[in-house]
C-alpha cells in the first residue's frame, strides 16, 4: 500500500493546481437546440435505423443504417433481405469509411494545364452541354461507359443517352463472368448468370469459383451454404488450381493444374451423362460431340488422382440434388467457354435446372460487357472516333491491361467526363470530373437480381458538393434542353415505384428497404445443336505454361475498388494474415527449391510485363502455381480469350527470379501451426484441450441476472473477417497503419487466426475471452481491469495508467495498447460511434462484448419492466457474420441459444487447462 | 425520510440574521479558542523545558503566558463556551432543522471544550501557585490541551459541512463522511493564526518584569521577545501557504470572486506582520505586540468572512425541490363524482400526467391563465373525442381574445390520453 | 545586506502566494460555472414565476440519456405572441425565422467516456434539483456541483444503485 500512497501524493502535489479545471473544455463546450422537435420515433441521444443498400460491390446487400443524431455510424444487414438476410461482409461493414473518407471528391473539377482545379456545377454542366451540342455537328460518337448498373438508374441512363444522342456501351466489370454468360446464352438462350439456389442442393461441386469471397453475391452464397450445412446432409467439394478462402472451407478441396478445368469437366460430363438420364434426352448430335476420356487420362492431365476423380463423379451422379457451379478463375481462361458449356450441360444433365439453377431470377449481368468490348472501345478512341466519353463509376485505367493503351487513347477523345467519388487512376486522366454522392447520401434503387428491388435512400445530406447518380443525369438533361432538370431523381423514383409497386408496395419498400416480386417459373430448353457445335469447335487444350501466376479476386478489395478504404488494408488477409502491401503466394516446394523465405522479393516476368513482389509461402498451394490478388497488380497483362472476349486470369510461363532484397511486409500471425497447443482440437490435440475438473482456490463468481457468453462455431466460421470489420466500426478501433503493424502493434480487437495442418487450414476467431479468473485482472496495479457482476472483464479507460502488465499476462494476447495517439482526421471523426469512447494514448483496450449494446438493451428492458430476452440484441461481430458462426447471449437463460451451444458435445474452450474459465465457447468442426 | 432531501431554503431575512449570528459567534469563539490553545501549548512546552534545564526564565514565562491567555477563568468560561451553542444553532438551522445532524455530533466537541477548560484551569491554578509543577497538574494541562485541540478540530469538521451542503445526505447516513480535507486545512490555518496571535499577545503583555522576581531582568525580556517573535513569524509564514491550500480544498460551489479577494488579503497582512517583526524594529524601540495582534485578529476576520461567503455561495444554489407540480391543486374540474371504469383508470392517469406537465402551463379548468378555462371550451367536444384530438394535434385560433395555442409536442398516444382525461374531468363523465 | 536578502525572499514568498491565489481565481473563472448565454433566458421567470415544470421544455429527459435544450418551436409556441417587444425575444424570433438553432454554452458537461442516462435517473425518482440545484431561482444558470465521480458514487451507495464500473464508464 505504501506504493499507492506515494503515487497518490505525487499526484496531489503535481495536480493540485489544475484540479479546478479538470473536465477540460467545460467552458467552451456548447450544445445546440433543435429548431423543430424531431419527428415521431426519433429520440435525440438514442439511435434510429433506416434501410438502404450497400454499394461497395455489385451484390446489392440490404443494410440497416444506424443513425445517431442524424449521422450514420454503423451498417448492419437487413434481416430477411432476399440477398443477404442480415449478414454483411467485410467490405460492406467497411463501406462506411467511404462515406467519410477525407480524400473524397468535394466538388466538380476541370483539368487545366495538367492539373485539376475546382469549378462550379453550372460551369461543368455548361461545358458538357456545349460539347454535346457541338458534337451533333461532327461525326464523332459520344460514348457512355459505366460499371454494372441496374434498376431505375439503368433506365435513366438509357433514357438520357437516347435523348442526348450518346451511345451506351456495354458495362465494364473486371469480373464480367463472360464465359458463363456466353455458355448459358448459347445453350439455353439466357445470356446471364443464373441464381444458384444452393440451399436446395445436397451436393455442391464448385470449380474455381470463389463463392464465399467475391463471386456475384458472396454474402448470399455464404448464407446459403451455411444453412445447407446446418441441415446435416450437405456435402461440398471444391476444385481449384490455387488456394482460396472458398477452397479452404469446402468439405474437400482438390487441386488441379491451371487451365485443365476443361478436361475435368469433360470427364464429369461424360460420367454424369453415362449414368444419369436427363429428363429431356440429349440429341444424338450432342452425344456424338461429347469427348471421350477415362479417369486415368484425365488424372494425368489435371493432376487430380483418379480415385478422387471417380469419387467426385460418383457423388455428382448419385446425389439426389447435385449442383455444379463453374466460374471465376475456373472459366476466366482460354477454353473458358468449354468449361462453362460443359458445366451447363452437367447442370442440365443432373436436373439442376430450374430448382437449383434458376434463370428466372438471374443475376442481372446481361448488360455487362467483355474485355473485348473494352479493346474495341480503346481502339475506337485510338482511331479518334470518340467525341465525349462519359466514365460513370468505373476505373478501367487501373484494371485494364497495359496493351489496351486505354489511358493513352482516352486522351484522344474530344472531351472526357468522369463521374465517381475519388480521384482514382481513371479520374486523374479525364478533363471534367463530376463528383457523385455516396449511396448513403442518395436516392435510388438497385435490382441485384430479377425480382428483387433494394432501396437506396439518403440518411444524411451530402457531406460535400456532390450530386447523386440520378440527379447528375437529370441536371445534365436539363442543362442541354435548356428547360432545367425535369424534377429531382427522388420525385422520379417515387413516381416509378408507385407505378410499379402500387401505393402500398412503395410504402413497404420505403419501410423495409426491399421489395420482392414473384416471378413465373422460366422454362429453359437446351439448344442441342448449338451445344454440340460449341463442343466441337473447341480447339485443343492450351497449355497454360508452367509456372502459372493466378490472379485471384480479393476478399478485401473485390476487384481493387475498395483499396481506397484504409480499414481493408488494416484487416489481415485471412489466409496469410498479411495486412499492408502486395505479395505473391508461393508453394512450399517452389520456395524450398528457390531457397526463398517469407518477405524475400522476387521479380515476376511474363512477355513484356514484369513486377517485383515479396513472397509469402502458402501451405497447401500446389507446386508451379503462384497467386496474387488482382488489386495488387495494376494493369496486369491479361489476355483476351478468343472465343468469349473475356479476360484470362492466368498468366502462364511466368519467370521468377530473386532480387536479393527483402521487403517489409507485416505478417501478423505468430505461427501458422498450432504446435500442439490444442487451440482447435483434433484427435491429436484432444489430450491438450481436454476439460478436466479443476481445483481452485478462487471463490466462485456470483451471477444474479445475466452472465454473458459468446459461442463460436468453428464449423460455420469461414474466416471472411466480416466480424473484424464490424468490430472496428462499432467500437471506434483505430486504423494503426503499416509502421505499427511492422512493430506488431495491431489495434484490432478481434483477429482471425489461420492454422495450417497438412495443407488444410482452419480459422480461429480470437477475441477477449472475458475470463472468469482472468490473469489480467489480478495484476493491474490500479484496478483498471475488473470483473463485473455479469461476467464481463471490464476495462476502465479512465483508470488505466499504461503499465501493460495485463497484456503481458494474457495468454490469449487479445489486449491492445494505444502506443500513440490515433488521429481521426475530419470527416472520419464523424463516423465515431458516440456510445463508445475514443481511447487516448497510453490506455489499454480490448473487446468488451459490445458493452454499449448490452447497456442499451438492459435500458430498454428496464423501461418495459422485464429482463433482456434472448436474441433481442447481439454483439457487432455476431450480427455481421454471414454464416451465423457467432452467437451471443445470456448463459443464465437456459432457453437461450448460447446456452445450448455452450453445452453441446462439440464445445471446448481455448486453453481451458490454464484455468482461466473463459466466457467464449468454441465448437469444433466435424470432419465429414 | 428521503435520504436525498436537501435543506429547505430559508427566507432571506432569517438567512441574513443567521449569517450575522454565525459570523459574530465565530469571531468570538475562534480567536479565544486559538489563543488558549496556542498559549497553553507554549506554556506547557516552556514549563517542561524549564524544569528539565532548571531555567527560571522559561518557567516564569510559562506561568505568565498561561495567565495572559486565560485572563479570568470565569470570563474565559463564559466567552469561550457561550458562542458555541450559538454556532451549533446557526449551523443546524442552515442545514435544515433540528434533525439535520444528530445531537451527538455537536455535544462531543462541547464536552471536549468543557473538559479542556476545566483541566486547563486546574493547570493554571497549579502553575500560579508554583512554577515547579508536580506531574499531575502538568498532566492535567496536557490533557486539557488535547481536549481543546480535539474540540477545535471537531468544530471545524462540522463547520466544513456547511461549505458542502450536498454532502449532508451522506453525512447523515454515515458520520465518517464528516471528514474532509477542507476542514483539516482550515484547522491548520486556524492553528497558524492562533500561534501568531498568541505571539502577538506575548509581545504585548508579557515581559514586564518586576525587579526582584525570580527569573526577571533584561534576559527575560529578551526571552519573551524571542518567544513572541518566533510565534508571530511562524504564524505569518505558515498562513499564506495554508491559504492557498484552503482555496484548493474549498468545494467549488463555495467559490466566488469575493472569496478569492478576501483570501488574497491574508498573505498581504502576513507580509505586514513579517515586516513588523523582522525587518523594522530595532532592539529597544517599538513594541510591535499591539500591531501584530491586531493584524492577526484581522486575519482571523478575513478567514471567517471568507468562510461565510463560501457558505452563502454554497447555499445559494440549493433549495427544496420544485414546488408541487401544478397538479394536485389544479384539477378542479366538473362536479361529477363518477368513478372511471377499471381499465380506464390507467389511461386517465396518463392523461392527467400530460395535463400536469404540458397543458397546465396555460390552462386550468376553472380560471384563465393564458388560455381559456377548460370548463368553458371542452364541453362542446362531448361525445366527440376525435374532434378534440384533432384540435389538439393542430390547434387553430378560434377566439380573438386569447393568444394562438402552440402545437404541443406530445405523441399520438399522449394526445389520446389527455383528450379522454379532459372530457372525463370537465363534466362528470364522458 | 542580509536583511535586504531576507526582505526580497520574504517579498517573493508572500508575493508568490498572492499570485497563486489570483491564479486559482482565474482558473476557477475560466471553467465558466455560470457562462453568459447567447440569449439571456431567465429560469426565474419561467420555472420560478410561471411554475412551468422542467419537463415542459426539456421534453426528452424521461425518454433519452440527454435532456437537451428545448427546440425553438416550444419557445415560439408562447413567444409568438407573448413579450414580443423584449430584445431577447426579438433575438429568439430572429433565430427561429432565419432557421439558426441557438448554440447554448454548456453548464454541465460530463467527459466523453462517461455514460449518464437522464432517463434512468428521472425514472428512479431523482429530482432535477438534486444535481442541478435551484434552477428556478437562477437568473443565469450556474453550476452548483462539479459532478466528480466520488459524488456520483456516494449517491449510488446511499440509494443502492449499481456501483459496478461498467455502469458509467463506457
Amino acid at each position: 500500500m505504501k506504493r499507492r500512497d506515494f503515487l497518490w501524493l505525487l499526484g496531489v502535489i503535481s495536480g493540485s493546481t489544475v484540479m479546478t479545471s479538470c473536465g477540460s473544455g467545460k467552458s467552451t463546450a456548447r450544445f445546440t437546440s433543435y429548431l423543430l422537435p424531431p419527428e415521431e420515433g426519433i429520440v435525440p441521444g438514442e439511435a434510429n435505423f433506416l434501410p438502404s443498400t450497400c454499394t461497395e460491390c455489385p451484390a446489392g446487400c440490404g443494410v440497416l443504417v444506424r443513425l445517431r443524431d442524424g449521422r450514420p455510424v454503423k451498417l448492419e444487414g437487413i434481416p430477411g433481405h432476399p440477398v443477404n438476410d442480415g449478414g454483411l461482409c467485410v467490405r460492406g461493414q467497411s463501406s462506411l469509411y467511404r462515406l467519410y473518407h477525407p480524400e473524397r471528391l468535394r466538388g466538380p473539377m476541370a483539368r487545366e494545364g495538367g492539373k485539376h482545379r475546382p469549378v462550379s456545377w453550372e460551369e461543368a454542366f455548361s461545358r458538357v452541354a456545349d460539347s454535346l451540342t457541338a458534337s451533333r455537328q461532327g461525326s464523332l460518337k459520344n460514348l457512355f461507359l459505366s460499371g454494372r448498373t441496374t434498376g431505375s438508374l439503368s433506365r435513366l441512363v438509357d433514357a438520357t443517352c437516347a435523348k442526348l444522342g450518346i451511345e451506351r456501351l456495354p458495362e465494364y466489370e473486371v469480373y464480367s463472368h463472360t464465359a458463363e454468360k456466353e455458355a448459358n446464352g448459347l445453350l439455353f438462350g439466357e445470356r446471364d448468370i443464373p441464381h444458384y439456389r444452393i440451399e436446395n442442393a445436397d451436393f455442391l461441386l464448385t470449380v474455381g469459383v470463389d463463392l464465399l469471397e467475391t463471386h456475384v453475391t458472396p454474402v448470399a452464397y455464404t448464407r446459403k451454404i451455411s444453412s445447407a450445412r446446418a441441415r446435416g446432409d450437405f456435402l461440398w467439394y471444391h476444385v481449384e488450381p490455387h488456394l482460396s478462402l472458398t477452397g479452404a472451407n469446402a468439405d474437400r478441396r482438390f487441386v488441379l493444374r491451371p487451365g485443365r478445368e476443361r478436361r475435368l469437366l469433360s470427364f464429369l460430363l461424360r460420367e454424369v451423362l453415362d449414368r444419369k438420364t436427363p429428363k429431356t434426352p440429349l440429341s444424338g448430335e450432342l452425344l456424338a460431340a461429347l469427348p471421350r476420356t477415362t479417369a486415368s487420362i484425365v488424372s494425368g492431365e489435371t493432376g487430380i488422382p483418379s480415385e478422387s476423380l471417380k469419387e467426385i463423379a460418383n457423388r455428382l451422379a448419385t446425389a439426389k440434388r447435385p449442383l455444379l457451379i463453374a466460374g471465376g478463375i475456373g472459366t476466366a481462361q482460354a477454353g473458358g467457354l468449354e468449361v462453362a458449356s460443359a458445366a451447363a450441360l452437367v447442370q442440365w444433365g443432373t436436373g439442376a435446372i430450374p430448382e437449383r439453377v434458376d434463370f428466372a431470377r438471374s443475376e442481372n449481368y446481361r448488360d455487362v460487357g467483355t474485355l473485348r468490348d473494352m479493346e474495341e472501345l480503346s481502339a475506337r478512341m485510338g482511331r479518334g472516333e470518340a467525341g465525349i466519353v462519359f466514365l460513370f463509376r468505373t476505373n478501367p485505367v487501373f484494371s485494364l491491361p497495359q496493351r489496351l493503351a486505354f489511358k493513352e487513347n482516352l486522351k484522344k477523345a474530344s472531351l472526357t467526363v468522369g463521374m465517381g467519388d475519388f480521384l482514382d487512376e481513371t479520374l486523374r486522366e479525364v478533363d471534367l470530373i463530376l463528383p457523385l454522392s455516396h449511396s448513403l447520401e442518395s436516392w435510388g434503387d438497385v435490382e441485384p437480381r430479377r425480382g428483387v428491388m433494394s432501396l437506396l435512400q439518403p440518411v444524411l445530406p451530402p457531406l460535400h458538393d456532390t450530386l447523386s447518380d440520378g440527379d447528375v443525369l437529370l441536371r445534365l438533361l436539363g442543362k442541354v434542353s435548356g428547360r432545367g432538370a425535369p424534377g429531382s431523381y427522388e420525385e422520379l423514383l417515387h413516381a416509378a415505384w408507385g407505378k410499379r409497386l402500387g401505393e402500398a408496395g412503395r410504402n413497404r419498400l420505403l419501410e423495409k428497404g426491399y421489395a420482392e416480386e414473384t416471378l413465373p417459373k422460366k422454362a429453359v430448353s437446351l439448344d442441342g445443336k448449338r451445344a454440340a457445335e460449341t463442343l466441337r469447335s473447341a480447339g485443343p487444350t492450351e497449355d497454360a505454361g508452367k509456372p502459372v501466376l493466378v490472379l485471384a479476386p480479393s476478399l478485401r478489395t473485390f476487384d481493387g475498388r475498395s483499396r481506397i478504404l484504409p480499414i481493408l488494408s488494416e484487416i489481415p488477409d485471412p489466409l496469410t494474415t498479411i495486412t499492408y502491401g502486395p505479395w505473391v503466394s508461393m508453394s512450399e516446394e517452389d520456395a524450398a527449391r528457390a531457397g526463398l523465405r517469407d518477405r524475400d522479393e522476387v521479380t515476376l516476368t511474363a512477355a513484356d510485363w514484369s513486377t517485383a513482389l515479396p513472397v509469402k509461402i502458402q501451405p497447401g498451394l500446389a507446386a508451379g502455381v503462384f497467386f496474387a490478388y488482382r488489386d495488387l497488380l495494376p494493369s496486369p497483362p491479361i489476355r483476351t480469350d478468343r472465343r468469349t472476349g473475356g479476360g484470362v486470369e492466368y498468366i502462364g510461363g511466368v519467370r521468377i527470379s530473386r532480387t536479393g532484397k527483402t521487403a517489409e511486409v507485416p505478417i501478423l500471425s505468430g505461427s501458422f501451426s498450432q504446435l500442439g497447443r490444442g487451440l482447435i482440437p483434433h484427435p491429436v490435440h484432444l489430450e491438450e484441450g481436454r476439460r478436466h475438473d479443476r481445483w481452485t482456490l478462487y471463490p466462485e463468481h456470483e451471477h444474479k441476472e445475466y452472465r454473458w457468453a459468446l459461442a463460436v462455431d468453428l464449423e460455420r466460421c469461414n474466416g471472411c473477417a466480416a466480424c473484424v470489420a464490424a468490430c472496428h466500426v462499432e467500437n471506434n478501433v483505430p486504423v494503426a497503419g503499416k509502421a505499427d503493424h511492422l512493430k506488431g502493434r495491431e489495434m484490432s480487437w478481434l483477429r482471425i487466426e489461420p492454422f495450417y495442418e497438412k495443407g488444410e487450414v482452419e480459422f480461429l476467431p480470437m477475441l477477449c475471452q472475458q475470463c472468469h479468473y482472468a490473469p489480467c485482472e489480478s495484476v493491474c496495479p490500479v484496478f483498471a481491469a475488473h470483473h463485473n457482476p455479469e461476467g464481463l472483464n471490464v476495462q476502465v479507460y479512465a483508470r488505466c495508467v499504461g503499465t501493460r502488465y495485463c497484456s503481458n499476462n494474457c495468454p490469449y494476447k487479445v489486449r491492445r495498447f494505444n502506443w500513440r495517439e490515433h488521429k481521426w482526421p475530419e470527416p472520419i471523426d464523424r463516423m465515431l460511434n458516440p456510445d463508445v469512447p475514443a481511447r487516448e494514448v497510453g490506455v489499454m483496450e480490448k473487446c468488451t462484448f459490445c458493452i454499449q449494446r448490452i447497456r442499451a438493451a438492459k435500458d430498454k428492458a428496464k423501461d418495459e419492466g422485464r429482463k433482456v430476452r434472448d436474441g433481442e440484441f447481439t454483439t457487432a461481430c455476431a450480427q455481421s457474420c454471414p454464416t451465423g458462426a457467432l452467437t451471443f447471449g445470456n448463459l443464465l437463460d437456459k432457453e437461450s441459444k448460447v446456452y445450448r451451444l455452450a453445452h453441446s458435445e462439440r464445445t471446448y474452450r481455448v486453453f481451458e487447462s490454464l484455468g482461466t474459465e473463459p466466457s467464449a465457447y468454441y465448437l469444433r468442426g466435424r470432419k465429414p | 425520510m428521503n435520504p436525498l432531501a436537501l435543506p429547505p431554503a430559508l427566507p432571506p431575512d432569517t438567512n441574513l440574521l443567521l449569517r450575522y449570528l454565525l459570523t459574530s459567534a465565530l469571531l468570538l469563539y475562534l480567536p479565544l479558542l486559538g489563543i488558549v490553545i496556542a498559549g497553553s501549548t507554549a506554556s506547557l512546552v516552556l514549563n517542561f523545558f524549564g524544569r528539565e534545564n532548571r531555567d527560571d526564565r522559561s518557567l516564569r514565562l510559562s506561568r505568565e503566558w498561561i495567565e495572559a491567555v486565560t485572563v479570568n477563568r470565569w470570563i474565559l468560561l463564559l466567552l469561550g463556551l457561550l458562542p458555541y451553542p450559538a454556532i451549533a444553532y446557526a449551523c443546524q438551522r442552515f442545514l435544515g432543522g433540528r434533525t439535520s445532524l444528530p445531537a451527538i455530533a455537536w455535544l462531543v466537541p462541547f464536552g471536549a471544550l468543557l473538559a479542556g477548560c476545566l483541566l486547563l484551569s486546574l493547570y493554571r491554578s497549579a502553575i500560579c501557585r508554583s512554577t515547579e509543577l508536580p506531574a499531575a497538574p502538568f498532566g492535567a494541562g496536557m490533557a486539557g490541551l488535547l481536549a481543546m485541540i480535539s474540540a477545535a478540530f471537531l468544530s471545524f469538521l462540522l463547520l466544513g459541512i456547511l461549505v458542502n451542503p450536498a454532502k449532508l445526505p451522506l453525512v447523515r447516513s454515515n458520520l465518517v463522511f464528516i471528514l474532509s480535507w477542507h476542514a483539516l486545512v482550515e484547522f491548520l490555518l486556524f492553528l497558524a493564526l492562533s500561534f501568531g496571535l498568541a505571539g502577538g499577545i506575548a509581545l504585548r503583555f508579557l515581559g514586564r518584569s518586576k525587579a526582584g522576581e525570580a527569573g526577571g531582568g533584561p534576559d527575560y525580556e529578551a526571552r519573551v521577545r524571542t518567544a513572541g517573535t518566533s510565534f508571530g513569524m511562524a504564524g505569518a509564514l505558515a498562513a499564506p501557504a495554508l491559504v492557498v491550500l484552503y482555496l484548493i480544498t474549498l468545494p467549488v460551489p463555495g467559490l466566488s470572486t469575493e472569496v478569492f479577494v478576501m483570501a488574497a488579503i491574508i498573505p498581504i497582512l502576513a507580509l505586514a506582520v513579517f515586516a513588523l517583526l523582522y525587518l523594522l524594529p530595532g532592539k529597544e524601540e517599538g513594541r510591535p505586540g499591539d500591531r501584530v495582534s491586531s493584524l492577526f485578529i484581522l486575519m482571523f476576520l478575513a478567514v471567517i468572512l471568507c468562510y461565510q461567503t463560501a457558505v452563502a455561495n454554497a447555499f445559494q444554489g440549493l433549495s427544496a425541490p420544485p414546488g408541487p407540480l401544478a397538479a394536485e391543486t389544479v384539477s378542479k374540474g366538473g362536479k361529477g363524482t363518477v368513478k372511471p371504469a377499471a381499465g380506464e383508470a390507467a389511461a386517465l392517469e396518463k392523461g392527467k400526467k400530460v395535463f400536469d406537465t404540458v397543458c397546465s402551463v396555460c390552462h386550468r379548468f376553472d380560471v384563465k391563465i393564458v388560455g381559456p378555462p377548460y370548463n368553458d371550451v371542452v364541453p362542446k367536444y362531448t361525445g366527440n373525442v376525435e374532434k378534440l384530438k384533432a384540435f389538439i394535434r393542430n390547434p387553430v385560433k378560434v377566439n380573438p381574445s386569447f393568444p394562438a395555442m402552440p402545437k404541443p409536442s406530445i405523441k399520438e398516444d399522449e394526445i389520446d390520453a389527455v383528450a379522454r382525461y379532459l372530457l372525463f374531468t370537465v363534466k362528470g363523465g364522458k | 545586506m542580509k536583511k535586504t536578502l531576507v526582505a526580497i525572499a520574504a517579498l517573493g514568498y508572500f508575493g508568490v502566494s498572492v499570485l497563486l491565489v489570483a491564479g486559482l481565481g482565474y482558473l476557477w473563472y475560466s471553467t465558466g460555472p455560470a457562462p453568459v448565454q447567447p440569449i439571456a433566458f431567465p429560469h426565474t421567470v419561467h420555472a420560478g414565476g410561471l411554475q412551468m415544470p422542467c419537463v415542459y421544455c426539456h421534453t426528452f429527459v424521461e425518454r433519452s440519456r440527454s435532456a437537451g435544450a428545448p427546440p425553438l418551436e416550444i419557445c415560439m409556441g408562447c413567444h409568438r405572441s407573448i413579450a414580443t417587444d423584449r430584445e431577447e425575444i426579438r433575438k429568439l424570433t430572429r433565430h427561429y425565422e432565419e432557421k439558426r438553432p441557438i448554440e447554448w454554452k454548456r453548464v454541465y458537461a460530463l467527459p466523453d467516456f462517461i455514460y449518464f442516462s437522464h432517463k434512468r435517473h428521472v425514472k428512479a425518482g431523482v429530482e432535477c434539483a438534486t444535481c442541478h440545484g435551484d434552477v428556478a431561482g437562477m437568473k443565469r444558470v450556474r453550476r452548483v456541483n462539479e459532478l466528480v465521480m466520488g459524488w456520483c458514487v456516494s449517491c449510488h451507495r446511499v440509494r443502492g444503485a449499481s456501483r459496478d464500473c461498467a455502469t458509467c464508464h463506457k
